[in-house]
């Protein structure tokens, strides 16, 4: 094996790769116990006053998450009379893969990457859009209404919202000059403000525009409220996942915990600096880069679940009416200002 | 920051001519100026974008003019996959008269019925985009996006009358026939692009001279010229033709029989002439079966038609087999090292297209002028129309004896170059070209003069008035008439516009 | 509109591309290996016990009508919006990562501009067309 790579002090490529897919696949679920945790039953409970998830085991309800688990566990797995059973099945897999795959790219220090690929973020914004077709596939082969009417009311959000999502993160991609994750990281690290370096220079700063777009974008495409339509409870049960009991059920939920950390993650990485702590480089970043990478994360799902928590769900024609009228031109208008910034300085 | 803005476009701007391709970017800012103003004007008022499109266009010709009294040579911009020489110059000022006739036969028909117009010009601005780009298109991607920006919109027209199911067939029909002629070239292009490792035409015609790579070369050639045979809805690729020109609105018919064919002509000329000239054994049993069957199948189709339209659509595919005649005594005279036919047969399709661009837009005219009283197409109600409308009558007769090849009208100056490329390219293969086509003239004289006496001769089928004929349809008529004639006349007018092209076609080649 | 010559690479470039990828392709697969072993596990633990009932199509408790086919066309609307504006934002892409002044410059300012605003003005059509509104 040669040593291409700069990740290799286990050995093997072959090696590596594979010790880092064992990782991931134990940090997706893990990831989204975290948030599950964190936001949906505790602070959702401070903040909605509901007693029920803090009740469990005595502290606080710590107990909530296990007793969630034993119960998905002993769920009977139900393939519904009238669906189309191979599809059916697939098709939490689908959504699990889309959410497997944009970890991918996803960098936590100058070393700890899975792959640094030249597009990043346009390979992650790419394969989060997989997930429409394993919507799509679970509202169809459920053989239900609400689930097939909740998949295209998903698919009709994604698709809208995928636009202004990706137009937002070009104003980033102009910034640094580069789509990779890892150099847009660098770009912000080793860039100051007017000179001062002590902060790095957080893109949010220059594109705050395209960070609120982009948070407003990324809330939609994980069908959090305010923009949950496609499971809206009070009308469609639980849209496209109506039908599903379950691990398969399970597997809806971790792809959307999972998918939100990722975007948390894309959000703190694009905007916020990701692992970057200026002036901190080598093997102290691969230390201390996970942890302000997590923080950093955690800042930004606490604002996702904050509005998710907060505002009252949108109409289907005012959640497209923002996304095509508001979302999208100002999107453009961010990348032609961007574009002439750059070129000009 | 003033001064970094000059040197920055000092520094970074790829040498383009911008006077160059002032034309398309007129076109480009009129068609979406037509359909933001067609957004803010009341419905009533929007035959209004009917004028500016035609502006636009008047406008992009004066352009041309200009270019052409530039005497600049070839403009060779983006590596010489885009060059504007006297050959693309000639041809985009075709266009752009095909287009503004098209406008003028189009402005009542499309103000009267209940249609979009705004959209209407907007499709049609596009579409002439496409062919001014396809003028000056020197490598395969260019001449690709060329041929798609020509084709998406006619697509969109040819369904324009969108409540009559034949209109919706015709649409239907032509845009299938589109992708499917698009993949054939596609598949083609990207064998080329495999075995020449360019998409550069001048590279390619390297490539392809050398040897090797015989059988691969033959499948990408045989399929390129394929897909152009759809678009130019050549024998047996024409089946789509006549629904599509009989369903489509009558100036959508005449736009697509004259512009959009010349468009797959254009793009055509520019593949074989510029790129596959040195295998020209692999193509001319290709095009010579082509235009034979084109010329002898369209025409006795023809002879059975009782509607007009269709007619003219049977007649435009055997005009089509006319015009490949040039293309098949090129790939003749080349096996056979005459290289000095190359000039003739180039100069024979540029001259053949301009000419039948103005008799069949001229006599397509007539047709809807005609229809406007009887509201059909059928031949017999033809009868009598000199006794009504006897100036229109004129005109028509005029273009139908054009598309016969009598002189003095320009037709005959048409075909004259065509025999000419054809008797020059000798061997059996030249002089059975030159004999089918003259029996074809003849057995054409007898469907285009058919009408012609109806018209004079017959009784008219119902009592009915003279034909109303507003301004810019009579115009159009007109405009064409006059070029018809002066053409027949003095054929010299486009025999100089063939010259340059041939020349500047040359230089291209370096044959 | 440029012409396409394929540039030789260095082997160990294209081999890091191809890692890097394949890397990607093992995601796919650990990807199904996960949720093949939960299930797998899940199916050890959980209990089977068909009643017929249990099968029915659930709709709020009601026994299910009618089948699921109509959908509002509308849909269909958003879609082919969605296919012309996502492959246009792909056109944009290669413009930002040479945006800046020792790249494409203003030239390339302009051409982006161009094209965004061409894309504006469709936009604007459709708003004025009512097709982004809920009618």
């Amino acid at each position: 094996m040669s040593h291409a790579l700069a990740f290799d002090i286990w050995g093997g490529w072959a090696t590596t790769l594979a010790i880092k897919t064992v990782i991931v696949m134990a940090l997706i679920p893990l990831a989204a116990l975290i948030l599950g945790y964190t936001f949906l039953l505790k602070m959702m409970s401070h903040m909605q006053s509901r007693l029920g998830p803090m009740d469990p085991g005595g502290f606080h309800g710590w107990f909530q998450l296990v007793g969630d688990g034993i119960k998905f566990i002993q769920k009977e797995d139900i393939v519904p009379a009238g669906a189309d059973a191979r599809v059916f099945k697939m098709a939490p897999a689908v959504v699990v893969l889309s959410t497997f795959l944009m970890f991918v790219v996803l960098p936590a220090g100058p070393r700890i990457k899975v792959v640094n690929l030249d597009v990043g973020i346009f390979y992650a914004l790419a394969v989060s859009s997989l997930s429409v077709i394993g919507v799509l596939m679970a509202g169809w082969a459920s053989s239900n209404k609400y689930a097939l009417l909740g998949a295209l009311r998903a698919a009709a959000q994604l698709i809208a919202y995928e636009l202004p999502l990706v137009l937002a993160v070009v104003g980033v991609v102009v910034q640094a000059g580069t789509m990779s994750l890892q150099g847009i990281v660098v770009a912000q690290q080793t860039h100051g403000i007017f000179g001062w370096t002590g902060l790095g220079s957080p893109f949010i700063l220059t594109q705050f525009v395209g960070f609120a777009l982009f948070m407003v974008a990324a809330q939609a495409e994980l069908t959090q409220p305010p923009f949950d339509m496609p499971v809206a409870e009070s009308e469609l049960v639980a849209g496209y996942m109506v039908e599903y009991t379950g691990f398969r059920f399970l597997f809806f939920f971790i792809g959307e915990f999972g998918t939100a950390f990722v975007y948390a993650g894309l959000a703190a990485t694009l905007f916020l600096g990701g692992w970057s702590i200026p002036h901190v480089t080598g093997g102290a970043a691969d230390v201390l880069g996970p942890i302000v990478l997590f923080v950093k994360i955690m800042i930004v799902a606490f604002l996702m679940f904050w509005a998710r928590f907060t505002y009252p769900r949108l109409r289907e024609d005012q959640l497209q009416a923002l996304a095509w009228k508001w979302l999208i031109p100002i999107a453009l208008i961010n990348i032609l200002v961007t574009g002439a910034l750059k070129v000009a300085f | 920051m003033i001064l970094g803005v000059a040197a920055s476009l000092v520094a970074h701007n790829p040498r383009i001519d911008w006077f160059g391709i002032a034309p398309e970017g007129t076109l480009v800012a009129t068609a979406v100026a037509v359909l933001l103003l067609d957004l803010v004007m009341p419905r009533r008022d929007s035959w209004q974008t009917s004028r500016l499109a035609s502006v636009g266009v008047l406008v992009s010709l004066g352009f041309v003019v200009a270019l052409y009294e530039r005497h600049g040579g070839t403009t060779p911009m983006f590596g010489g996959a885009y060059v504007v020489d006297n050959y693309a110059i000639a041809l985009k000022g075709f266009f752009l008269v095909v287009a503004y006739v098209t406008i003028l036969l189009a402005v009542d028909y499309i103000g009267e019925g209940d249609y979009y117009q705004g959209e209407f010009y907007f499709l049609l601005l596009t579409s002439v985009l496409g062919m001014t780009v396809m003028t000056s298109a020197r490598d395969l991607i260019t001449i690709f996006v060329a041929l798609e920006t020509i084709s998406i919109p006619t697509y969109v027209l040819a369904g324009y009358r969108k409540h009559d199911r034949r209109s919706n067939e015709a649409a239907l029909k032509y845009y299938l026939i589109g992708a499917i002629s698009s993949a054939f070239m596609l598949y083609g292009m990207s064998l080329i692009y495999g075995v020449t490792n360019s998409t550069l035409l001048s590279d390619i015609s390297d490539k392809v001279g050398q040897t090797g790579h015989g059988k691969v070369l033959a499948v990408a050639i045989f399929l390129s010229l394929i897909g152009f045979a759809f678009k130019v809805s050549a024998v047996p690729f024409h089946w789509w033709a006549p629904d599509t020109y009989e369903g489509a609105p009558t100036p959508v018919t005449a736009f697509l029989s004259v512009a959009s064919k010349a468009g797959g002509f254009v793009a055509m000329l520019n593949i074989i002439f510029f790129g596959f000239s040195n295998r020209s054994n692999v193509w001319w049993v290709v095009a010579w079966l082509l235009a034979i069957l084109s010329m002898t199948l369209g025409n006795l189709t023809a002879l059975r038609q009782t509607n007009i339209v269709r007619m003219l659509a049977y007649s435009s595919i055997a005009q089509g087999g006319f015009m490949l005649v040039p293309f098949a005594a090129y790939g003749i005279a080349r096996d056979h090292g005459h290289l000095s036919v190359a000039q003739t047969s180039f100069q024979a399709v540029v001259i053949y297209l301009l000419i039948y661009g103005a008799m069949n837009l001229g006599a397509f005219g007539c047709v809807i002028a005609v229809a406007r009283r009887t509201r059909s197409a059928d031949i017999e109600g033809y009868g009598g129309l000199f006794t009504t409308s006897p100036a229109l009558t004129v005109c028509l007769s005029m273009f139908l004896a054009s598309l016969t090849g009598i002189p003095p009208l320009a037709g005959w100056f048409a075909k004259f170059v065509m025999f000419r490329s054809a008797i020059d390219a000798g061997g059996w293969a030249g002089t059975s070209l030159a004999i089918v086509a003259g029996v074809n003239s003849v057995i054409a004289a007898y469907y285009y003069l058919n009408v012609v006496r109806t018209m004079w001769f017959k009784a008219p089928a119902t009592e009915a008035g003279p034909v109303q004929v507003p301004s810019a349809l009579g115009f159009s008529i007109a405009l064409c008439t006059v070029l018809v004639l002066a053409i027949g006349v003095y054929p010299q007018l486009v025999g100089h516009i063939g010259d340059l092209a041939a020349k500047a076609a040359s230089v291209a080649t370096g044959s | 509109m440029t012409t396409f010559h394929a540039p030789p690479l260095a082997a160990s470039v294209m081999t890091e591309y191809y890692r890097q990828y394949l890397a990607v392709a093992v995601f796919v697969g650990a990807a199904l290996v996960m949720v093949g072993a939960m299930l797998g596990v899940g199916a050890l633990l959980r209990p089977k016990r068909p009643q017929p009932e249990k099968y029915i199509t659930y709709e709020s408790g009601s026994d299910p009508f009618g089948t699921f086919g109509q959908q509002n066309v509308r849909y269909y609307v958003y879609a082919l919006l969605f296919v012309i504006f996502d492959v246009e934002t792909v056109f944009v892409f290669p413009w930002a990562v040479n945006a800046d002044h020792s790249g494409l410059g203003w030239f390339g300012f302009g051409e982006i501009a161009v094209f965004v605003l061409i894309l504006v003005a469709g936009l604007g059509y459709l708003w004025r067309k009512g097709l982004l509104s809920w009618a």
